[in-house]
């Protein structure tokens, strides 16, 4: 019996097939590009020269997003939603808001607080080469990138307001824009004109893109993050996905709060995967990837300083966090209550921080609810429907999500809420709001009485929405001059007395006992050098200005106003002047300038 | 002999009026716009009294619950088109 032949297992083909183009290689360059900053960044001292990193930083983020570019041509891609009319307005919008923004810079709102002049200080350093590296953080953990992009500006801006808020105010310029922009994407051009009206009259937008500080910043690259994230996923285009993850990588150049948009983000990519049941993942997998390689590539360099310095990446958060600084745990043994009531209450005073509670610093203090009673009421109701609606109509989605994300993170999680201050990312998401309610209230009363026809009612409510606004920030508020403080407007008010000298006769400062002499404002206002006279002045004086021939200014805090009487009997002649400011504050001061003596 | 009938009676004209339209309405719609206007209005106005000058208390619960009355007549109707 013959054996039958035994046929050799059969073996599996497997077919590699790698297709390599140079749209591959260029990624990888820029991922190489990435790498080389990361290992070199920490290897390099603080006045170090950094230009070569910075240029190969900057260098990487444009061959990534040069390479996505040439890689959708050979894919099939959507075409884009927006038409020619849609830039128009667009364009429109970010002039229109840089006028508002733009007028009377240097003197609405009128102080230079401190926080202003801190980080102008640290631009300045950059100026003088002190600040080299733009990977690391400043003034009170700010990253320093901030103070590289003022120095820009102030480098060719000799006027010292102008030079240091032109950038926040075109920061919040583009973003006006852009929040038509990405309505405009997720929903329509109706509500996307509605939300970017209201943004662009809304004096609490107008007053941060007036000041010379990053808050401004943070709504400016979460609007662009989704907007190009959304326009992304409807024109299936790995350029944008790209260019999403940049923007959200760029954030982390900003202040701490703008690090809400790498969450929000992928808040929603997690959402939509869990929603369709992975359907979205398989669809736009590779997108993104590209977003968090996109996100990677820009923000690395901050994210490896977070790694190694965490107590410096974080001080700011951990300053602020109630639970992080223990001020959960010690509030709740104060009085005697639990933690959760606590938190209770950190989130009613943040879920109105808008529209019930009033900010609690000087960094805008308008004295009132931030918006209108009517605002408020729609915002409620906006905000309600599209949080219950949220899995049933995922256009609300990046809104909710951005709002809840920065109510709970910003604000309930901070100390002191509500801190305008912290607020300023909720001013996109919060008119979104408004601007749905306001548009479904309409749709609704054109239901009920069929004939009503036309935006007569759009109208009407944007009129009276931008004047009631405009009337409060320009009219009402303005003169207050409640921004920035008592110590900043007097600081103001004194540096072109004081600037005026040019070196002429020296300048005396005979401040209250209790004036921080260290404040930021003097440092960055007064270009003259100055002597403080602390101490009471006593007869006879032994001061120079009143000794020699070239004269004196002496400036007196309201407090030391009777010395000055004792300088006019020994150097009579000159000339007194008295400040007082009618502002909140009522800042006083009071100047005697003694004439340089004449020749005989 | 029979008596000549009366002329026709001319038709009078009234005056034309001056605004004229036929009005159709959703009235159980028109509540609802009603009720969500009138009741956030109304809420909102207490609200605002509570924050101005300054709010020592939180908000009132009556306040609260004539929002909430009004977002329902809000929420409970059909969906609006969001596309513009």
């Amino acid at each position: 019996m013959s054996e039958a032949p035994t046929t050799p297992p059969t073996e599996k083909n497997i077919s590699v097939h790698v297709s390599i183009t140079w749209i591959h290689l260029l990624i990888g360059l820029s991922a190489a590009l990435t790498i080389f900053t990361l290992f070199n960044i920490p290897n390099k001292e603080p006045l170090d020269n950094y230009t070569l990193l910075f240029i190969t930083w900057g260098a990487s983020i444009l061959i990534l997003l040069f390479a996505l570019y040439w890689l959708d041509r050979s894919r099939p891609t959507q075409p884009s939603s927006l038409t020619r009319q849609d830039w128009l307005l667009f364009g429109w919008l970010v002039l229109m808001a840089f006028l508002l923004r733009f007028w009377r810079i240097s003197s609405i709102p009128f102080s230079m607080s401190g926080d202003e002049s801190s980080q102008a200080m640290d631009s300045l350093r950059v100026l003088q080469g002190l600040i080299r590296n733009p990977f690391t953080t400043g003034w009170y953990t700010v990253p320093t990138m901030n103070f590289f992009f003022n120095s820009l500006f102030m480098s060719v801006i000799p006027d010292k307001f102008i030079g240091l808020r032109l950038p926040y105010t075109l920061f919040g310029s583009f973003t006006v824009g852009g929040v038509y922009l990405l309505v405009r994407q997720i929903t329509g051009r109706r509500l996307a004109t509605l939300t970017a009206l209201l943004t662009l009259t809304y004096h609490y937008h107008i007053h941060y893109s007036r000041v010379g500080s990053n808050q401004i910043v943070d709504p400016f690259f979460m609007v662009f993050a989704l907007y190009f994230l959304y326009r992304a996923m409807q024109e299936n285009r790995l350029f944008f996905w790209g260019l999403s993850g940049v923007f959200t990588g760029l954030a982390m150049y900003a202040y701490a709060g703008a690090r809400l948009t790498l969450l929000v983000i992928s808040g929603i990519l997690l959402f939509l995967a869990a929603r369709t049941l992975g359907k979205f993942i398989k669809q736009h997998w590779h997108g993104a990837v590209i977003f968090y390689l996109g996100f990677l590539i820009t923000g690395a360099q901050m994210l490896q300083f977070g790694a190694l310095h965490p107590d410096d990446f974080n001080a700011r958060v951990n300053q602020i966090g109630i639970i992080q600084s223990g001020w959960l745990a010690q509030e709740a043994q104060t009085y005697q209550i639990s933690q959760a009531a606590v938190l209770w209450e950190q989130f009613y005073r943040s879920f109105f921080a808008l529209t019930y509670y009033q900010d609690r610093t000087v960094w805008y203090k308008p004295d009132a609810p931030m918006l209108d009673p009517a605002s408020s009421v729609l915002l409620i109701f906006g905000l309600l429907y599209g949080t219950i609606t949220l899995f049933k109509n995922q256009k609300f989605l990046p809104f909710a999500a951005w709002w809840w994300g920065g109510t709970l993170l910003g604000s309930m999680l901070t100390e002191s809420p509500p801190s305008s201050q912290r607020l300023v990312t909720l001013i996109v998401p919060s008119l979104f709001f408004v601007a749905y309610a306001v548009d479904r209230l309409i749709q609704m009363l054109r239901r009920a009485i069929p004939q009503l026809g036309g935006n007569l009612l759009y109208y009407i409510f944007l009129l009276v929405f931008a004047f009631n606004s405009l009337f409060f920030y320009f009219v009402e508020y303005t003169p207050r001059r409640a921004f920035g403080g008592g110590p900043a407007e007097t600081a103001t008010i004194l540096a072109p007395y004081i600037n005026n000298v040019n070196g002429k006769y020296p300048v005396y400062l005979l401040p209250d006992p209790g004036t921080n002499t260290e404040f930021p404002t003097w440092a960055y206002l007064f270009e003259e050098p100055y002597t403080l006279l602390k101490d009471p002045l006593a007869s006879p004086l032994q001061v120079d200005g009143l000794n020699n021939s070239k004269g004196a200014l002496f400036i007196a805090f309201p407090s030391r106003f009777a010395e000055l009487e004792i300088l006019r009997e020994q150097a009579p002649g000159g000339q007194l002047t008295h400040i007082e400011s009618q502002s909140i504050w009522k800042s006083e001061i009071m100047l005697y300038q003694v004439p340089p003596a004449q020749d005989p | 002999m029979t008596e000549n009938p009366l002329p026709p009676a001319p038709v009078k004209k009234g005056p034309s009026p001056l605004i004229e339209f036929d009005l159709k309405l959703r009235p159980m719609d028109l509540l609802r716009w009603l009720l969500a206007v009138g009741l956030g209005t109304w809420g909102g106005w207490l609200l605002y009294q509570q924050a101005t000058p300054f709010p020592t208390e939180p908000p009132s619960i009556f306040s609260l619950v004539l929002i909430a009355l009004g977002f329902a007549a809000f929420f409970f109707f059909p969906e609006t088109d969001l596309e513009g």
